[in-house]
């Protein structure tokens, strides 16, 4: 299998609350369309590794302390994530070439 | 999309472009028919030394086919004949590992590698000459009259190309048109394989393919733009139909396709011309004047034939008035002739 990556960033996503999460998958080596469509399948030539960091940014506030003291404190935290995917390069029955995204990414 | 696709007709309009619609009377399609010679895989002999060819090429007389399946390179004669086959698997100097583009010029093969990620100058027997770092993903590429390579760079914002001289010094190069910036502010959105293709001209000109919007660009020496025409719409449409059906295909089995692309490849005809093999109806190549931008198609006839070799072409190559078509399963040649009027 042919094999490279690439780095990029995903841009930050404020208040964001929900943390994502990704898993890895390797490209399958045959992708085909549906027996009910036109004969269609592919072989992996290539794949690219992605890595994404997802910055998060979460605000918390903190009421009250141990100390007596009153009122409360906002805090914002930024949490960084890194996650990779492949993206893989299959050829065609046709002699055309699909890119497709082989993880399981998506937020949850 | 949207964006890009406003992008791309903004950088139509700067430019004044003449979106050659029509089909030249002078010119009409050439078809190719008639199959004159063929070199078939088989599990008998190893007459066709290929698993995987993804590109060929011509290197004066000599055709140049480059196997990503087994990292080898094979060289055939004008009738098919096998000259040579050189090259291995591995990260070693010389070695391959994805031999994905494929340049001749100034007599020597030029491989562009996929995961070593690099470029590996050959002579025509498989003597190594030089390589060059990449240090990103491989993308399209072309090779300078000084031996410097011109790589499409995979992200940034205003240059389209990096220049890496034969001493490994960088520059950027060529103004990155609208509709191939990054679509985001941080510059996450990186050029897809396939997305540009480009090739340099006897002239010195550098031509890009935008290989989603289907535009023509054309860069002078300095990598300003000179010239840009977006290909008929005649030409595009089929393809997007079919790439179209067959996302939404892959879709019902679960899996996410990228856009697709127009073109499977963009190559120098012997006589200098833009060849760019497609697959639209019966239309499987447009060759493109390089100062006027006026294509020309090639087609093949309705119906099944020999010609279907040249409908699934990964890769096609023009030498006079033959077309080389190769294929998964072999080398084809088929003798083009003008289409009779009506």
């Amino acid at each position: 299998m042919r094999h490279s990556s690439i780095t990029g960033s995903v841009p930050a996503l404020a208040l964001v609350l929900a943390f994502a999460a990704a898993a890895w998958a390797d490209c399958a080596p045959y992708i085909s369309t549906g027996i009910n469509d036109p004969p269609g399948v592919g072989t992996l030539i290539g794949t690219e590794t992605r890595t994404e960091v997802v910055r998060e940014t979460i605000e918390i506030v903190v009421s009250g302390s141990g100390s007596g003291a009153g009122g409360s404190v906002k805090r914002t935290i930024t949490r960084e994530t890194t996650r990779s995917y492949q993206v893989g390069t299959y050829l065609m029955s046709d002699g055309s070439r699909v890119r497709v995204d082989c993880s399981t990414y998506r937020y949850i | 999309m949207r964006t890009r696709t406003l992008s791309a007709l903004l950088l139509l309009a700067a430019c004044a472009a003449s979106d050659t619609e029509h089909r030249s009377a002078a010119d009409p399609p050439l078809i190719a028919r008639e199959l004159i010679a063929r070199r078939v895989a088989s599990i008998a002999d190893d007459s066709f030394p290929l698993t995987t060819p993804i590109r060929i090429r011509l290197l004066g007389d000599t055709l140049v086919v480059a196997d990503i399946g087994d990292d080898r390179i094979a060289l055939f004669d004008r009738d098919l004949e096998l000259l040579h086959v050189f090259g291995r698997s591995g990260a070693g100097p010389g070695e391959l590992q994805g031999a994905f583009e494929l340049v001749c010029a100034d007599g020597l093969i030029a491989v562009g590698d996929m995961t070593n990620q690099r470029i590996s100058f050959f002579t025509p027997d498989g003597q190594l000459v030089r390589e060059i770092r990449l240090d990103e993903a491989l993308r399209s590429f072309v090779v300078g009259p000084d031996g410097s390579v011109y790589h499409v760079s995979i992200s940034g914002r205003d240059a389209l190309f990096t220049v890496i001289a034969p001493d490994g010094t960088r520059r950027p190069w060529g103004t990155r048109p609208p509709g191939l910036r990054p679509g985001t502010d941080d510059g996450r959105r990186v050029i897809e394989q396939d997305e540009v293709l480009a090739l340099r001209t006897p002239d010195g000109a550098v031509h890009v393919l935008d290989n989603r919007e289907g535009v023509l660009i054309r860069f002078d020496s300095a990598g300003a733009v000179q010239h840009t025409v977006q290909l008929p719409r005649w030409l595009l449409e089929p393809i997007r139909k079919r790439h179209e059906a067959l996302a939404r295909s892959l879709a019902r089995q679960g899996l996410h396709v990228y856009p697709g692309t127009i073109a499977k490849d963009l190559s120098l005809t012997s006589d200098g011309r833009l060849l760019l093999a497609v697959a639209s109806g019966d239309v499987v190549a447009v060759v493109v004047d390089p100062a006027t931008y006026s294509p020309r198609e090639i087609r093949v006839p309705a119906g099944e034939g020999p010609w279907d070799a040249a409908r699934r072409a990964v890769s096609l190559a023009l030498h006079g008035d033959t077309l080389y078509a190769v294929t998964t399963d072999g080398l084809y040649a088929f003798v083009l002739e003008p289409a009779q009027a009506g």
